[in-house]
């Protein structure tokens, strides 16, 4: 019998921010534990919030009477630790900083009432068991979540001051409010033409590629992708990864079964070509490949296939580069949309710049976008930016029609 | 029980929590977990600021308090302060579902109530990939005052919920149907309603063509209605998107008119279902809000911090997604009233618009969406072929003027899994629904 434990603390201290002022601390300290045992193509879990006891290691052995199948070997023999934590600050240090920044933004635009959460995270996720596998992944984030709304504005909230980041970087949030508030009321006409190139976070239009490329839908072809392994079927400019690196915030380099990768990083599509799903072991051996480290679940799941995340390779041009001196509309607020079965999306978009890749010039009219998927990565894709215009995230460009 | 610090005001929410979760992947055993949950959030006010803290040692909140208690600023009259004012004080146990807990069902049964769903899924050869989930709930909470509340209450969910992927004649289609009770001995009658859903699923996945994008009449079902109520005026009816804020408050007058005459929405946390809160996360009593009546506002969703700044009386809105968070202002079960008209009247003097039949999900700011998941043309007054849609999407406020009919029969709904975010809390269990209802002018792409 092998015995693993599968472990998430989350240490945090969020400030809620209302009327402009912070109103509310809170803090936040939980560790979960799932005990996992495995014995003849079984597996047993039991979790506790908290460390674990001996009575939550008895309950997970008592659980394989539940017969949950579960015939793959657990991982064994490795070890490692990621540490991405940079700055650490102390409570009062954090406060006083956030008020700061509140004070300037207060200062600096008056016409604008901020709300909703300043935090600081740190995270640690752990997977070892009894064979020899110990892995460590702790991050500690800065999160800017402010909302901002036009003192003269009807909606719920207009825009927003966004960033997450190692460090609290109050020069760089301060950059992100004046792009965002400071074109916000210049009214600017979207152009007459039917599409125009679009400068958005990537996570808007990855919806249909994490449907699409799940390693579960792919070997039971229940995928759009299904047949098109190995072919060109994208742009030969855009590749797609499943993307554990430090890049992305408080995701561990492995995965719940404990399978990484080179680098953290695994190629699904390769210069338009879709070389492979991400999968988890279940699925991998379905399709007989390896795994690629895309199991998920709570503390105390079987671990099972779920989202994979997924980055878009970045092109070794600036998003003014991208450009190349057309004006675009960058998305602020574009929510409710989603894609058909055969891959039509389209969505509203509440809020909208016009941009230059090198600043905002001002506000565009609420208006709907819409593409295909094929053609949104094949030949309306323009790239991903080199930079991180986008509150400190890469920008992806790509040409949509425009409705009014 | 609990020694609350002199001249602040505390209060302590303790959560337990046991769930069942089974889950049959692709026909399968995957996943067989019960457990218990129990934590507490801890809060201390100032008069100034709060002060909240998570945690799962139960035998460590006297700690917590202390520690919080040592961040806060002492205020003598903080009794008088207006918000500590509106915080209810009540007291007693209420349970409701202690003589039916989910807890005292065996394992065993629930598994066998997941594989008699098999059969249904087994036989239809479209299927290529399937979930049945067997997911209950029995909740307590026991919320205790420095004002000298001291209750205890409790909820109850188990729901049994079936996902799949077909092949449909031009892409896969993600289809499927919840039974949602607050009793398991209802559980296995639903299985009618997911064949049901399941054939629907077919015939459509096989027939849908793309839509003429364009404007047109839509024809809401009662599901669809319920998250259109939800998206677009739920989420504008809780106040604290008002507080401090000139231009809403002007805006958001009681007594204005905001819809058409034949519109009703109403809130309340009283009735059966994923939005039964019989107190909220600070212990005031659920009631009856009716936000919207005949077209005019007539109130709004309030914890006592928003009542207390916007002059108003707390509505039992003050919701938390667990013992993690503090709570805010949320719904409960938020629904359209019922008209005069039948889902045929509806329909009749549409010369070519569209029925939404159910949906993927619904969100809503100035302007709503409802991404659907089943949608037909209406042509002369009857429904026609299925369409493919991406989303629907109008203007909020336009739209509630642009309801002219509603049927005359309300259906009440709770989803099995997800729920209502806001911010950083979700998913927070809601209900919904409404009649079917008429609207012209929606974008439809």
């Amino acid at each position: 019998m092998i015995k693993e434990l599968y472990q998430t603390k989350i240490r945090e201290t969020a400030l809620n921010v209302s009327m402009n002022r912070i109103d509310a601390v809170r803090h936040k300290e939980i560790t979960k534990s799932g005990c996992r045992v495995y014995t003849d193509g079984l597996i047993g879990i039991s979790g506790r919030l908290g460390e674990p006891t001996d009575e939550t290691w008895a309950e997970a052995e008592a659980n394989l009477a539940l017969k949950v199948p579960y015939p793959f070997d657990p991982e064994k023999d490795q070890t490692r630790t990621r540490d991405l934590r940079e700055v650490s600050l102390t409570d009062p240090e954090f406060i006083r900083l956030a008020e700061a920044v509140l004070d300037e933004l207060r200062s600096g635009y008056p016409d604008f009432i901020f709300s909703n959460k300043i935090s600081m995270t740190e995270t640690e996720v752990r997977l070892c068991n009894d064979k020899g596998l110990d892995f460590l992944n702790l991050d500690r984030t800065f999160n800017i979540g402010l909302l901002a709304k036009h003192k003269d504005s009807l909606n719920v909230f207009d825009t927003g001051v966004m960033r997450q980041d190692r460090v609290f970087d109050r020069a760089a949030l301060l950059r992100d409010a004046e792009a965002m508030l400071g074109a916000f009321t210049v009214a600017k006409p979207l152009p007459a033409r039917k599409t125009m190139l679009v400068v958005t976070e990537p996570d808007l239009l990855l919806g249909k590629m994490q449907e699409s490329l799940n390693g579960e839908a792919i070997a039971r072809a229940a995928s759009l992708f299904c047949g098109k392994i190995g072919t060109e079927v994208f742009s030969p400019t855009f590749s797609l990864w499943q993307d554990r690196s430090k890049e992305q915030m408080h995701v561990p380099f492995f995965d719940t079964e404990g399978i990484r990768t080179k680098q953290d990083i695994c190629s699904l599509i390769e210069n338009g070509v879709i070389l492979r799903a991400f999968t988890d072991k279940r699925n991998a051996a379905l399709l007989e490949t390896p795994s690629t480290g895309a199991a998920t679940g709570a503390y105390d799941d079987v671990p099972s296939l779920g989202g994979a995340p997924l980055t878009i390779a970045p092109s070794n041009r600036t998003l003014r580069e991208l450009l190349a001196g057309e004006e675009a509309m960058l998305i602020v607020i574009a929510s409710g949309g989603d894609y058909t079965g055969p891959g039509d999306y389209a969505s509203p978009v509440q809020m909208a710049l016009l941009t230059n890749g090198e600043k905002t010039l001002g506000r565009l009219p609420e208006c709907n976008v819409r593409g295909n998927l094929f053609s949104l990565f094949g030949s309306d894709f323009v790239g991903v930016s080199s930079d991180k215009p986008l509150s400190g995230n890469r920008a992806l460009v790509v040409r949509m029609t425009v409705d009014g | 029980m609990y020694r609350f610090p002199d001249h602040l005001f505390t209060d302590v929410r303790i959560e337990s929590v046991y769930s069942t979760q089974i889950l049959l992947e692709n026909l399968e055993l995957k996943q067989n977990k019960t457990k218990t949950d129990t934590g507490a959030m801890i809060r201390i006010y100032d008069g100034n600021r709060w002060y909240y803290h998570a945690t799962t040692e139960i035998d460590r909140i006297q700690d917590a308090i202390d520690q919080l208690a040592a961040m806060a600023t002492e205020s003598p009259d903080i009794r008088q302060n207006p918000v500590v004012g509106w915080l209810e004080v009540h007291t007693g146990r209420h349970f409701s579902f202690a003589d039916k807990r989910v807890s005292d069902v065996s394992n065993q049964n629930k598994i066998d109530l997941a594989k008699s769903y098999v059969p249904i899924v087994r036989q239809a050869e479209a299927v290529q990939k399937s979930r049945i989930y067997y997911l209950d709930k029995y909740t307590t909470k026991h919320i205790l005052s420095s004002k000298g509340a001291d209750v205890s209450f409790d909820s109850q969910s188990c729901s049994l919920s079936v996902r799949y992927t077909l092949q449909g004649s031009r892409s896969p289609f993600n289809g499927g149907e919840d039974v949602y009770e607050t009793d398991f001995a209802l559980l296995a009658e639903g299985k009618e309603r997911i064949e049901a859903a399941l054939a629907r699923d077919l015939d459509y996945c096989r027939r849908a063509e793309p839509v003429v994008p364009g404007v047109y009449t839509c024809v809401l079902s009662p599901v669809v209605t319920g998250v259109f109520a939800h998206e677009s005026f739920g989420h504008k009816s809780e106040a604290d998107f008002m507080v401090g804020d000139e231009t809403m408050i002007k805006e958001w007058a009681i007594g204005k008119r905001v819809g058409a005459p034949v519109l009703n929405i109403i809130d309340t946390g009283t009735l059966p279902g994923a939005g039964y809160v019989p107190f909220d996360d600070e212990g005031c009593k659920a009631r009856v809000n009716n936000i919207i009546k005949d077209g005019i506002l007539t109130g709004r969703l309030h914890s006592s911090y928003t009542a207390a700044i916007l002059g108003e009386q707390p509505t039992g809105n003050a919701r938390a997604t667990s013992f993690e968070f503090e709570p805010i202002v949320r719904m409960t079960t938020t629904y359209i009233g019922a008209g005069q008209d039948t889902f045929a009247s509806l329909l009749a003097p549409i010369e070519e618009g569209i029925y939404i039949d159910d949906l993927y999900h619904g969100s809503g700011m100035s302007t709503f969406t409802i991404a659907p998941k089943r949608a037909y043309m209406i042509r002369n007054g009857q429904l026609a072929e299925p369409v493919l849609v991406s989303v629907i999407t109008g203007n909020v406020m336009k739209t509630l003027e642009e309801i002219d009919g509603a049927s005359d029969e309300v259906q009440l709904f709770s989803f099995a899994m997800g729920g209502c975010g806001k911010m950083e809390q979700y998913p927070l269990p809601v209900g919904f629904g409404g009649p079917y209802i008429r609207a012209h002018g929606m974008r439809v792409q």
